[in-house]
């Protein structure tokens, strides 16, 4: 290499050192905020669940530990009157069903916001009970397996079933399903919770485009403060699967 | 460094390629395009190697890979959703490359004579589209980056490419006449090449069927 070559390779050595010093820097940088970013949005999201969850399971209980017994208190009292006029009679009959009504909307009200099944026997028996109570309610028939030896803590519990709740909600609502498929299993030590319908599917890209539903946002937000993962895989016309793989 | 180490560290890419076979069915369809352009890596590792042994040109092949590798992984970047909102900026891209490509190694030069500025302008548009898709990353990703696939690979075409553009921009300016000197020049490559080969094989061991549900960005 003469001196002008010299100069050139000098050079080429020196601007490569610093580019590669330039990248290695850019990489390392985007990583670490990157997951500082993860943490703090973690953090973030677990408080505001948490404060969801807690404001349900006291209105809940409110409402069907006070509310509840009032009504039911309102109801007994109003059976004591001694009414002679047929009219007043056919009255409080009328007031009798109302406040039935009203009763049985209370507990599915509170049944809705924090199911007592769910905090006493667990996320399986929870699950159960509600696609029980939906397949005699709605035209959808629901077929849930799962594993007998499923051991998961009560935050986890309730992330579970108002991951369930949720895209049962969303397929009574828009997927025109008849059938769906729940199958909470263990599998590598992660529990695999995958829901199966047969509706209309959607195109998850070109929904996307706009800006995806709360419903959806809640779903990853959950599954994000359990670590897990969430799978979604839609075609129009060709139903819908969702999936969590959650590390236990 | 001696002609056997430098066949050996471009034939690195096999190790990505053999993965990848071997990984197929577990791979999502979003990879394929990466995929083909890693086989494609392969077959034109494995022509320059044989041409290179016979002391027999091997441009026209470097210019034919370089023009497919492009537009292959402008393809895995589409698949990726980063045209998803400007569809007329893929095909002025996909468009731009044929044309420059033509340009050079046909209107203004022969295929087999080396191609430096359509090689720099196509290794600009791949990084900046990477530095695209990593932005996006950034918005959208809460999985670690140490397992993701994608900025595995944004981070190896960044790398591969700046240098890309480095090594060709000297070359230009470069004494033409000392075949030695430019060789000397183009050897950062075969580094760069390893690092990015070895980053790919990664990358493919850790793609997936299933994509994973990430917000819009």
């Amino acid at each position: 290499m003469d001196a002008q070559e010299t100069r050139i390779y000098t050079a080429i050595i020196s601007t490569s050192l610093v580019l590669g010093i330039i990248i290695i820097y850019f990489i390392i940088s985007i990583i670490r905020h990157q997951r500082r970013n993860i943490e703090l949005h973690k953090k973030n999201i677990l408080a505001e669940i948490t404060q969801i969850e807690k404001e349900r399971a006291r209105i809940a209980a409110d409402l069907h530990d006070d509310l509840g017994p009032l009504l039911s208190a309102v109801k007994m009292k109003i059976n004591t009157f001694e009414l002679t006029d047929p009219h007043d009679q056919i009255e409080i009959e009328k007031t009798n069903k109302h406040i039935d009504n009203i009763l049985k909307r209370i507990r599915e009200i509170s049944f809705d916001l924090m199911p007592n099944t769910l905090l006493r026997k667990g996320l399986v028996k929870a699950v159960k009970e509600f696609v029980d109570y939906l397949s005699n309610t709605s035209n959808i028939s629901f077929n849930f397996n799962f594993d007998d030896d499923i051991k998961i803590n009560e935050q986890r519990s309730i992330n579970l079933y108002r991951i369930v709740q949720e895209i049962i909600h969303n397929t009574i609502k828009h997927a025109q399903a008849t059938q769906v498929d729940i199958d909470l299993r263990v599998v590598n030590n992660n529990l695999v919770l995958t829901l199966t319908d047969n509706g209309i599917g959607f195109d998850y890209s070109r929904e996307s485009k706009e800006s995806i539903g709360f419903g959806l946002r809640s779903l990853l937000s959950r599954t994000e403060i359990m670590k897990g993962h969430m799978y979604l895989e839609s075609k129009k016309g060709k139903g819908t699967t969702y999936t969590f793989e959650i590390p236990l | 460094m001696n002609f056997t180490l430098v066949i050996a560290f471009s034939l690195s890419i096999y190790i990505a390629g053999i993965i990848a076979v071997i990984r197929l069915k577990k791979i999502n369809k979003i990879y394929y395009p990466f995929l083909i352009s890693i086989w494609l890596g392969c077959l034109s590792e494995l022509v320059n190697s044989l041409l290179a042994g016979k002391n027999l040109n091997s441009y026209t092949n470097i210019n034919l890979y370089i023009l497919f590798e492009t537009l292959l992984i402008t393809l895995f970047f589409r698949n990726l959703g980063l045209f998803q909102f400007q569809k007329k900026l893929f095909y002025s891209i996909i468009g731009g490359l044929i044309a420059g490509w033509i340009i050079e190694n046909i209107i203004v030069k022969q295929i087999n004579t080396i191609a430096i500025y359509f090689t720099i302008y196509s290794s600009l548009i791949i990084v900046l589209l990477s530095v695209t898709i990593l932005n996006k990353l950034i918005v959208s990703s809460r999985r670690t980056f140490i397992t993701n696939p994608i900025f595995l690979l944004c981070i190896a075409f960044i790398i591969y490419f700046t240098y890309q553009v480095m090594v060709y921009a000297f070359w230009i300016y470069a004494p033409q006449s000392d075949a030695g000197f430019l060789l000397k020049i183009f050897s950062i490559m075969i580094y760069i090449n390893l690092l990015t080969n070895l980053i790919y094989a990664l990358a493919v061991l850790w793609m997936h069927k299933k994509q994973e549900f990430t917000l819009p960005s």
